[in-house]
């Protein structure tokens, strides 16, 4: 039995380091389901007003703020936008979003993850002017911001387990 | 003997085995950091080619400032900066395509947003002066920038030969985090000279801009006064409580307790309020809802009641959406909101999202909108946002119109079909009023609302909507 060992090690490790690579996260296919679903209600509900960029917003709420207050998830998708509207960031919400070493999200993947219901009516009230951040342009979570920088940043007001700063 | 040669054997084979794994666990591992190495490339070459398309906007951007500098007819000013606005616009989003967030570029990107909005205004009909090509004040601010520009570039130049060679952007984004001081960074420890060359540059172009005058815009950009609903008394959060629980009504407090739910120092200070049910959350109980209230002159910036997790279906059958309206008219009125006229309506996740405005003399007040949400369903209203009617709302001496409707109408587009007419003052990007007539139209299978200056006679806006006053965006 005994000289089996070095085999069932090495087969072992051969197997594992396989797994890992085999099994390790890819992005769901649901997302792109759940994008025409959506895109089907909202045609039906209201005309062609829908716009790929509150999908992509949702997904960036969805990331960002998931299992957060809703008024804390639509307070992050209205940091987004104030973005938008300031000198110092681009102007459009996919550069906002994707502006790099902006959103943790984006940096790790989770953006391309399916948002739920919620997340997808958080960015709706926040793109129809619903501002629960307070005209915000920067949130942190103090549990997890490794950045000196943000810390300095005149706050606002907190939401669940968000900062939301100047 | 025997024992002893069986042992040998077994091990090794085993030993082949293991070069065998140890080779395929190299091989893998290689061709991993191929796979990287090529990822990094691919990255660095996407900084690359943005970094690059900002020298050569920065630049184009120099070239016309020049020669709107120097134009002196109308035509070739307004050519030139043109092109200023497009390449101050297109350097700023090259920005964005960088990883430089936390580098501090506030200096600079101004930069940028102001060159963009003069330039804009400049070549505009706003900009046009009575005489000339452009006016002597407007003149000695182009030249500010031009001033600037000339620096930024010849900053950027010096270090030209540095940004062709090696990596211009590390692709870690966090080894260019920490501000212009900091001097403990990871950034600056790991890589003896400090940080990569473009970054360098781009810190010198912003402390250089430093020492330079802010350029006059002033006139382009509306003040930042504080808007009338918001310079009232200072109440406290007893009177707070009592505006919320007066907000909200009787019906609605019913089951429901008030708390404090803490404060925002945001430009307009608030008391933020929540609304939460005795019984605690779920088993039948209502959902609670938050709302804020400015701390000076106590108004209810905004409403929101929470929802229960409920799937996307399209709202329909309960409430008609004009039925919807008027339950919000009626809402608003018993809330200080009397003269409101509903504008549009749509629904959209179980609400029906509808936008009021203020109406004076039979005039729509666009820049004082109010919007609320109906749930169709439970025929109540579940939030509101006042932010802009209160921010923009005030008492208006409207001019009377100079142009008659029928005057207005003949300066239409002939292909449009007009549906109706009314009076409306709007509001554009830098915050100015004016009277203006809007006309509903069509033009085959969609609807317009076209805006004539009633005093100039100048189109002043397009607006694509649906049936229901949408904006088709």
């Amino acid at each position: 039995m005994n000289r089996y060992y070095p085999y069932l090690i090495a087969l072992l490790a051969v197997i594992l380091s396989a797994a890992v690579y085999v099994w390790s996260p890819v992005p769901s296919q649901t997302g792109k389901q759940l994008l025409q679903a959506g895109m089907q209600s909202r045609l039906a509900s209201r005309g062609s007003t829908y716009r790929a960029e509150v999908y992509l917003l949702a997904r960036a709420i969805y990331g960002e703020a998931r299992g957060e207050p809703y008024i804390g998830q639509v307070a992050v998708g209205a940091v987004i936008l104030n973005r938008i509207d300031d000198p110092l960031f681009p102007k459009t919400i996919a550069g906002v979003v994707y502006e790099p070493g902006a959103f943790s999200a984006v940096s790790d993947g989770q953006i391309n993850a399916a948002p739920g219901t919620e997340a997808l009516r958080a960015a709706e009230d926040a793109v129809n002017g619903w501002d629960p951040s307070g005209g915000a342009l920067y949130y942190y979570n103090p549990e997890k911001a490794s950045s000196a920088w943000i810390w300095q940043r005149p706050v606002i007001k907190v939401i669940g387990r968000h900062v939301f700063t100047r | 003997m025997e024992v002893g040669r069986m042992r040998w054997r077994s091990w090794r084979s085993a030993t082949i085995f293991l070069a065998i794994a140890l080779a395929v666990a190299g091989w893998w591992g290689y061709s991993q950091f191929k796979a990287r190495r090529q990822m990094e490339i691919r990255t660095n070459n996407q900084y690359q080619r943005a970094f690059q398309e900002l020298l050569y906007h920065l630049g184009t951007a120099e070239t016309n400032l020049a020669r709107a500098g120097a134009a002196g007819s109308r035509q070739q000013l307004v050519r030139h900066l043109r092109e200023v606005w497009q390449e101050s616009r297109a350097a700023r989003e090259e920005l964005g395509q960088l990883p430089l967030l936390r580098v501090s570029l506030a200096r600079t990107r101004t930069y940028l947003n102001r060159l963009e909005v003069f330039s804009g205004f400049l070549a505009g009909e706003g900009g046009r002066p009575a005489v000339g090509a452009i006016g002597e004040g407007d003149w000695k601010t182009l030249q500010e920038f031009y001033r600037q520009s000339k620096f930024i570039n010849s900053e950027l130049r010096a270090k030209q030969a540095e940004f062709a060679t090696a990596t211009v952007f590390s692709t870690d984004p966090s080894a260019n985090t920490g501000d212009l001081s900091a001097s403990t960074g990871r950034a600056s420890e790991n890589r003896g000279s400090g940080v990569d060359p473009a970054v360098q540059s781009l810190r010198m172009v912003e402390n250089g801009l430093k020492r330079f005058p802010e350029p006059n815009i002033g006139k382009i950009q509306p003040p930042k006064s504080l808007p009338e609903a918001f310079r009232g008394a200072h109440i406290a959060w007893d009177d707070a409580l009592r505006i919320a629980r007066g907000f909200i009504g009787p019906a609605g407090m019913e089951g429901m307790i008030l708390k404090a739910a803490g404060e925002s120092s945001g430009d307009i200070p608030t008391y933020i309020i929540e609304a939460v049910p005795k019984r605690g959350q779920g088993n039948g109980s209502p959902p609670g809802a938050f709302l804020e209230i400015s701390k000076n002159g106590g108004r209810v910036m905004w409403f929101m009641a929470q929802r229960p997790e409920e799937a996307i279906t399209v709202a329909a059958g309960r409430l008609s959406l004009a039925g919807a309206e008027a339950l919000g008219a009626e809402f608003l009125r018993e809330r200080g909101y009397p003269r409101m006229v509903g504008v549009s309506r749509q629904a959209y996740h179980n609400r029906v999202l509808l936008s009021y405005v203020y109406q004076q003399d039979g005039v729509a007040v666009y820049p004082d909108e109010v919007k609320l949400q109906v749930d169709p369903a439970q025929k109540k209203v579940v939030a509101l946002e006042a932010r802009n009617y209160l921010s923009f709302h005030k008492p208006r001496q409207l001019p009377r119109p100079v142009l008659s409707a029928e005057q207005a109408r003949r300066r239409l587009n002939p292909h449009l079909e007009v549906l109706g007419e009314r009076k409306a003052v709007i509001a554009n990007e830098r915050g100015q009023e004016a009277l203006a007539y809007e006309f509903r139209t069509r033009l085959r299978d969609e609807y317009y609302l076209i805006y004539v200056n009633a005093l100039s006679g100048a189109e002043e806006k397009i607006r694509r909507v649906n049936a229901d006053g949408v904006e088709v965006l």
